[in-house]
C-alpha cells in the first residue's frame, strides 16, 4: 500500500522524513486525535483551539498545502525549512511529543518557512466555520434578519444601565 | 443608459467613484453638466454584497502592485477598494465633523517636524455643507434620524467611559439608517458590515449617489477603466483622460475639466504620472507637494475580556462613539486628540491583528473567550511629514505598465505618547466596567489615507485651493481626501463628501461665469 510505504519511508529515513511529512499527504491518527501528518500536527501546535474537531485540521492543512505549493518559492522554502524542524524536534517531528514539537516551533518561529505556514493557515483557520462554531460566533447573521430582534443589545451584566 | 462620447469634449471627467468622486459626479450631474467617471474597479450588485468580511475583502481590495517603506507593509502599504463605490464600501460609517482647531494644526500645534499648514478654510464656512452631506447621507443624530440603538459591544464602552467620566458618548453620527431613510431601510444590526452593507442600511456611493447620478441621464460611469495619465492642452489645462479598459485597450476621453478622487495613492501617482516636458515633475507639482504630506491616523484597538457575554458580533461593526478625548490639551503629553470607537473583529481579525504573530496556547486561550470580548478602535491626528508620502518606483511596474507607487510613511513624534495615552484609557474603561484583562494592540493599516494633494492658502505650499482647484491646472480639481492638510481625530469621510459638495457648487458657478 501506498499508505504504509510512505509511513515506512517517513518513519526511517531520518532527516528526510520530517520534510517529506511537510510535503506529503501520509497521515496515522492516534486515538488522541492527534495528526501524523506534518502540516497537519504543525497546524495542530500553532492553533490549539479546544472543542475543534481533528478534521479540520487535516482540511486546514490541504488548503494550505494547495496555497504553498502553488508558490514558486515553497519548494526551497520548505526543504530547509522543514529540515530544521526535524533537527529542532530532536531528529523526526513526528517522532517528537507536543512538549518537544512546541519548542521546535519557538526555535522556527522567525523563519520564513514558519512565517509562510503560519500566515496562511491562519486565514484558512480562523475562517472555517467549525471553528466559529467552537468559538461561539455563528456567522453571518444576514440570512436570518440580523441581531435586531435577536439579542444585539441583551447585555444584562453591566454595572450601569445604558441610557 | 447614457453613454458619451470619447471625443466629446463637454464632459466633466470625474476618476474614482468613492466619498469624493462618487458625490462630486452625482452633485454635477444633478445641476445639469455631463459626467463620464472612470472607476478603476468592477461593479458589485447586491447578490455580490455578502455578510463575510473575507469574501468582500476579496472582491473589492485594491492589490495592485505597490511598495511600502517604513513601518508599512512592503507589499500592501495600505488599505482601499477597487469596486464601485471606492471606500464607501469598506467603512464603518462614522461621520463625525472635524473641530474647529483641526482646520488649523499649525497653529493650534506649532508642532517640531511637522509640514502642517493650516486649511485654507475654517470649519464655519464648512458647516452648511457637512449639514448637506448629513442629510444626503442619512447620518444619525441628523435630519430628524435618532441615534443608531447602541450594541452590546457598544453598551461597554459606554458605560466604562462614563465611570472614567467621559461626557461625551453617543451613537449619533453614522452614516448607518437609524430609521428608514432616503429610500433606503433601517440597520437590522447584522454585524461585520464594514465590508459592505448587504441591505444596504449604510451609506455607500454605489447604493445612493451612483444610481441616483443614472437617473439624471447625464452620466455615464465606466467601470474596469485605470486612469493612466491627464492630458493637457497647450494652454496647459487638463484636456482629456487616457485610460485602460478592462481589456487592457487604451482610451482618450476628451474633458470640459477632470476631477480626480483615485484616494490618497493613487492621486498623486496619477499626477505624478502624467509627467510631461512642460510638467517635468509631474502634473500640477509646481509647489513640490504632490504626493507628499501623507498623513492617515494615529490608530490604536483595545480588547477588553469582560466577565460577562459581549457578543460584540452582533449588530453596526461601528456602534457609537467617544468624544472626550479629542480635545487639543497639552496637558496629556501630546498635541491634537482622538476619538474612542466601538468596534468588533471576526475571529480572523482577532487573531491576525490583535495577536498579530501569536499562536500556540497564547492565541487559543484568547479566542476561546470570543463571545466575552468587547473592543475599541482609537483614532487620533497624525501630523503631516514631508518625508511620508507616494512616489514612482524608478524600475518597477504594475500591471498597466505604470512605474509601482512607493508609499513611505514613519510616525511623527507625537505618535507615542498620544498612542500611550488611548492605550491607558482603554485599559481604565474596560477595567471601569470588569474586564479582566485588556489587550491593546497597534495598527499601522488604516482606511484613511489623506494629505498627499493638499489644500493651500499659498501655492507654494499645496497643490490645490480650498475648492481643490489645482493652483497649476485652471480646471484640475483634487476631489478625495487627498486634499486634506491634516487628519483630524474623526474619521474623514464625512469631510470628503462636504468638501466634494462645496466644490461641486463651485464648479456649477464658475461654468455658469463661462470659466469653465
Amino acid at each position: 500500500m501506498r499508505f504504509m510505504d510512505r509511513r515506512k519511508v517517513l518513519l526511517s529515513a531520518a532527516a528526510a522524513a520530517g520534510i517529506a511529512s511537510l510535503a506529503g499527504c501520509a497521515r496515522t491518527q492516534t486515538h488522541a486525535g492527534e495528526r501524523r501528518d506534518g502540516l497537519t500536527s504543525l497546524l495542530q501546535i500553532l492553533f490549539p483551539q479546544p472543542d475543534v474537531d481533528p478534521s479540520v485540521y487535516d482540511d486546514v492543512a490541504r488548503k494550505t498545502r494547495d496555497t504553498l505549493n502553488a508558490r514558486a518559492d515553497w519548494p526551497s522554502l520548505q526543504a530547509e525549512g522543514a529540515a530544521a524542524l526535524d533537527k529542532a524536534a530532536g531528529g523526526n517531528w513526528l517522532l517528537a511529543d507536543r512538549s518537544q514539537r512546541i519548542r521546535a516551533a519557538e526555535q522556527a518561529s522567525e523563519t520564513a518557512f514558519f512565517r509562510t505556514i503560519y500566515q496562511t493557515a491562519l486565514v484558512e483557520f480562523y475562517s472555517d466555520p467549525r471553528v466559529w462554531a467552537a468559538l461561539g460566533y455563528p456567522g453571518a447573521s444576514a440570512q436570518n434578519g440580523g441581531y435586531l430582534h435577536n439579542g444585539f443589545d441583551d447585555i444584562d451584566w453591566l454595572p450601569e444601565a445604558s441610557p | 443608459m447614457t453613454k458619451f462620447e470619447e471625443s466629446d469634449n463637454s464632459v466633466v471627467v470625474v476618476i474614482g467613484s468613492g466619498a469624493g468622486g462618487g458625490v462630486v459626479a452625482n452633485e454635477l450631474a444633478q445641476a445639469g453638466v455631463k459626467v463620464v467617471c472612470l472607476e478603476a474597479g468592477g461593479r458589485l450588485t447586491f447578490s455580490d454584497i455578502v455578510n463575510d468580511e473575507r469574501v468582500m475583502d476579496d472582491r473589492m481590495t485594491w492589490r495592485d502592485r505597490r511598495i511600502g517603506e517604513g513601518v508599512l507593509n512592503p507589499r500592501f502599504p495600505a488599505w482601499m477598494c477597487k469596486t464601485v463605490g471606492g471606500t464607501t464600501m469598506y467603512w464603518t460609517g462614522t461621520s463625525v465633523r472635524l473641530q474647529a482647531h483641526e482646520f488649523a494644526p499649525k497653529t493650534t500645534y506649532g508642532l517640531p517636524g511637522a509640514s502642517a499648514i493650516d486649511w485654507p478654510l475654517t470649519r464655519d464656512e464648512l458647516d452648511p455643507y457637512y449639514a448637506l452631506a448629513e442629510s444626503k447621507m442619512g447620518v444619525s443624530g441628523t435630519n430628524g434620524l435618532p441615534p443608531l440603538p447602541m450594541n452590546n459591544n457598544m453598551k461597554v464602552l459606554a458605560a466604562g467611559g462614563r465611570a472614567l467620566g467621559y461626557k461625551h458618548v453617543t451613537s449619533t453620527g453614522i452614516a448607518i439608517n437609524s430609521a428608514p431613510y432616503d429610500g433606503r431601510p433601517q440597520c437590522q444590526q447584522i454585524g461585520f458590515c464594514k465590508s459592505g452593507c448587504v441591505i444596504g442600511a449604510k451609506w455607500s456611493t454605489l447604493y445612493t449617489e451612483i444610481p441616483k447620478a443614472e437617473e439624471t441621464g447625464r452620466f455615464e460611469l465606466r467601470p474596469n477603466s485605470m486612469a493612466l495619465a491627464i492630458e493637457t492642452d497647450a494652454a496647459g489645462r487638463a484636456s482629456a483622460v487616457i485610460y485602460a479598459d478592462a481589456q487592457g485597450a487604451v482610451h482618450r476621453q476628451r474633458a470640459r475639466a477632470v476631477c480626480v478622487a483615485g484616494n490618497a495613492i493613487e492621486t498623486p501617482r496619477l499626477l505624478l504620472n502624467s509627467a510631461t516636458p512642460q510638467h517635468p515633475d509631474g502634473l500640477a507639482n509646481g509647489s513640490g507637494h504632490v504626493g507628499r504630506n501623507y498623513v492617515k491616523h494615529v490608530v490604536i484597538g483595545a480588547l477588553g475580556f469582560m466577565p460577562g457575554e459581549v457578543h460584540f458580533y452582533r449588530g453596526a461593526q461601528q456602534g457609537g462613539h467617544i468624544a472626550d478625548e479629542q480635545r487639543h490639551d497639552e496637558t496629556r503629553g501630546f498635541a491634537g486628540g482622538y476619538q474612542i470607537e466601538s468596534a468588533a473583529f471576526s475571529p480572523l481579525a482577532v487573531a491576525r491583528i490583535a495577536f498579530s504573530g501569536a499562536w500556540g496556547d497564547e492565541l487559543a486561550d484568547a479566542l476561546k473567550d470570543y463571545t466575552r470580548l468587547a473592543a475599541t478602535f482609537i483614532t487620533g491626528e497624525d501630523p503631516a511629514q514631508a518625508r511620508n508620502g507616494v512616489r514612482l518606483h524608478p524600475e518597477e511596474k504594475d500591471d498597466y505598465g505604470l512605474p509601482a507607487p512607493v508609499v513611505s510613511y514613519e510616525d511623527h513624534a507625537n505618535a507615542a505618547p498620544m498612542r500611550a495615552h488611548a492605550e491607558r484609557q482603554a485599559h481604565a474603561l474596560f477595567e471601569a466596567v470588569g474586564a479582566t484583562r485588556v489587550v491593546p494592540f497597534r495598527v499601522n493599516m488604516a482606511t484613511h489615507n489623506l494629505g498627499t494633494c493638499r489644500m493651500s492658502a499659498d501655492p507654494r505650499d499645496g497643490v490645490c485651493d480650498a475648492f481643490g482647484r489645482a493652483h497649476d491646472v485652471d480646471n484640475l480639481y483634487i476631489s478625495d481626501g487627498s486634499a486634506f492638510p491634516s487628519s483630524g481625530s474623526a474619521n474623514p469621510t464625512l469631510t470628503i463628501v462636504a468638501l466634494a459638495i462645496r466644490q461641486a457648487a463651485h464648479i456649477r458657478e464658475r461654468m455658469a461665469k463661462g470659466e469653465l
